[in-house]
């Protein structure tokens, strides 16, 4: 019965109960979509490299080195040897150790050196390996391998020329304009950096530096059929595979005190959580302000009732001498605050959930950002509860209000 | 009830005035009875306590220190029950019927004669030939039912909030000026449909009104003034 009064008093207020609802509806949704963003990100953040154990650089800091290693940001100051990359290879327990080398770019995308293990045992997400849309791993000097966004924006096929540049920037002053390299394989999304970069071997990078007459002869020589082999002095990072888990801490510790020359090993994992809790800072900052947004939208709601308190006198009054108790009231106003509420937070997360459905596809082709559309997790339930609970003590305002008046006034209907 | 209840209200004693002190005193009851069945007509000039009084016989208005007294009602210390106790005594057994705005105007008359049978726990399949048959005994059609309440005339509105009133079968029904918005000819249908109904049911009215001329219709009227000792203004 009260479900009913309640349902018919919101629906003789229409207008402002709507308008109400809009506002819950918005901020509820904001806060949703706010959630589950950062949930998502904080997930994907954390596929973005897996299976490996450690990561080999030159002493730096460890956020510093898996975001150069990892997410291409930023530029290595320093590189390690290639002594030392073989002898990390050679340590016991190590299953696979993949040089990288940085710090070049085409056409603003991250230029990486690496060998055509990097294929076989990077992995990303949960143990995912990379997989070929067309084409396959470089087997010569001058094959490219290429992320899925770099093919897109660029609009390359296998078989055809790129030219690469040194340094990170779109347009270089140096660019290597007669350096002939030919892209082998295009990846699949991944979701991951690896999508935002151009793959070539570690003497492909060595050559892309030589002169315009050294480059020539390469050329010639290749042509004519010889084996041409390029010294790889150093590269930026390591990537370690190893045996056995177990093993990792005490293979980290050795690497650390390597005599070859000063080294780091970082563990993914930590160094991931790490850098999430800086980004995160923002994150929480952003979801901060969801809340309050959804707080202030609910005191609306409150100020919306407590107002009708006023108007509605001579009816809680006739509820009184049917026989109502106050406490009726009271629940009355509550369950008027609730069904706006509750109904909002559905309508909202339905439409962050259509949205997702909607624009999830667009987000993936057009930003290579991978959104889970289930809304129906337990991020978006906290928030539903979080929504009930705020709603409930502050339509005690108006709902107490409207029960100390029937309790202090006898029912003269002025 | 059982028929050895002879006094549908008694008040002992009453002494009352608004909450907070230095109000004058409003009213002042030695004591008063109404018996069972029995119609009685109180009229007395404005804000003289008219209201007040039917609010305290009610229970819409506590009695809370300084104000004393006892209010008995169908022989049951109504006036001392507790809170919760108090208005679900009201919902069974008091009907209450005001000069306006006697019906919750967003609901339909059902849905306003459903909700007093459901806080008086008579809510059944019944409630609803029940309803028609009270509609009908106020000269309403059926087809009321349905109507929402703020659509209906006044007169309408005053005669289904005495079906209203009367769903639950009380003992004792209290009326507050019932007819000052109805015009000459619609306050005489009421009357005569109020008293008949009453009469056949068998219930206490008290009725309170400023307009002695309605008083013929009671066999027994009396002016707030010849039971109020307090000193009132008025107006
Ligand atoms: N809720 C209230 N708070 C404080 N004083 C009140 C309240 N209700 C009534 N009074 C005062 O109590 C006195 C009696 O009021 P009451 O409404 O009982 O008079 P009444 O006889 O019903 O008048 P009327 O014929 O105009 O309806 C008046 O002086 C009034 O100002
Ligand atoms: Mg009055």
């Amino acid at each position: 019965m009260i479900f009913t009064i309640a349902l018919q008093s919101l629906k003789s207020r229409r207008g402002a109960v709507l308008l109400t609802m809009l506002s819950v509806i918005l901020s509820v949704g904001l806060l949703v979509a706010t959630e589950h963003i950062r949930l998502q990100a904080k997930d994907s953040f954390g596929r973005t490299i897996s299976g490996t154990d450690l990561i080999v650089g030159p002493r730096t800091g460890q956020t510093n080195l898996l975001l150069y290693s990892v997410f291409r940001v930023g530029n290595p100051t320093n590189n390690i040897s290639w002594a030392s990359v073989e002898s990390i290879q050679n340590y016991p327990g190590v299953n696979w150790a993949v040089p990288i080398s940085l710090g070049d770019s085409h056409k603003g995308f991250a230029v990486v050196g690496t060998t055509s293990d990097y294929f076989r045992f990077f992995q990303y997400g949960n143990k995912q390996a990379l997989q070929f849309k067309e084409g396959q791993a470089f087997d010569s000097v001058f094959g490219a391998v290429i992320g899925s966004d770099v093919a897109k924006t660029m609009r390359y096929k296998v078989g055809d020329e790129i030219v690469l540049s040194h340094g990170m920037a779109e347009v270089s002053f140096k660019t290597h304009q007669h350096s002939p390299f030919r892209v082998t394989g295009i990846l699949l999304p991944t979701g991951t950096p690896v999508d935002k970069t151009v793959h070539v071997s570690l003497q492909g990078l060595e050559a892309a530096h030589m002169s315009q007459h050294q480059l020539h002869e390469l050329e010639h020589d290749l042509q004519e059929g010889e084996e041409i082999t390029l010294p790889i002095e150093q590269v930026t990072a390591v990537l370690v595979g190893l045996d056995s888990p177990i093993r990792t801490l005490q293979i980290q510790r050795q690497i650390n005190q390597s005599a070859l020359e000063p080294m780091m090993a970082i563990l993914p994992g930590v160094a991931l959580s790490e850098l999430w809790q800086l980004v995160g800072n923002i994150e929480n900052l952003l979801l901060l302000i969801s809340v309050m947004i959804l707080f202030a939208s609910l005191l609306g709601l409150a100020t919306m009732l407590l107002t009708s308190i006023r108007e509605r006198r001579r009816e809680i009054a006739v509820l009184r001498a049917i026989g109502a108790s106050p406490v009726v009231v009271f629940l009355l106003i509550q369950t008027e605050a609730f069904l706006i509420s509750v109904s909002a937070s559905i309508i909202a997360v339905l439409l962050v959930w259509g949205t997702l459905i909607i624009g999830a596809n667009w987000l993936s082709e057009e930003y290579g950002l991978f959104v889970d559309a289930n809304l129906f997790t337990l991020g978006t339930f906290t928030v539903v509860g979080l929504v009930c609970v705020i709603t409930f003590i502050i339509a005690c305002v108006p709902a107490i209000t409207a029960y100390k008046q029937t309790l202090q006034q006898g029912l003269n209907a002025r | 009830m059982h028929d050895t209840v002879v006094n549908a209200i008694e008040i002992k004693e009453l002494e009352f005035s608004y909450a907070k002190s230095g109000r004058p005193k409003v009213l002042q009851v030695d004591t008063w009875k109404v018996a069972k069945g029995q119609s009685v007509f109180l009229s007395g000039p404005s804000g003289t306590g008219k209201s007040t009084l039917l609010n305290l016989i009610g229970g819409t208005l506590p009695i809370h220190s300084p104000n004393r007294g006892e209010i008995r009602l169908l022989e049951q210390p109504f006036s001392s029950l507790s809170p919760s106790k108090r208005d679900k005594f009201r919902a069974k057994h008091i009907g209450m019927v005001f000069q306006q705005f006697n019906l919750i105007p967003y609901l339909s008359v059902e849905k306003n004669i459903e909700a007093a049978a459901y806080f008086g726990k008579t809510l059944s399949p019944d409630t609803k030939t029940i309803a028609k048959e009270y509609l009908q005994r106020m000269d309403l059609a059926d087809t009321i039912l349905s109507q929402r309440s703020d659509t209906l005339s006044v007169g309408q509105q005053q005669r289904v909030a005495v079906a209203r009133a009367l769903i639950n079968k009380p003992e004792i029904l209290i009326v507050d000026e019932p007819t000052s918005a109805l015009d000459e000819s619609a306050k005489m249908g009421f009357m005569n449909l109020l008293m008949q109904c009453v009469k056949e049911l068998n219930v206490s009215l008290v009725f309170v009104s400023h307009d002695s001329r309605l008083a013929s219709h009671f066999e027994y009227s009396l002016q707030l003034g010849q039971l109020n000792r307090a000193e009132t203004s008025e107006l």
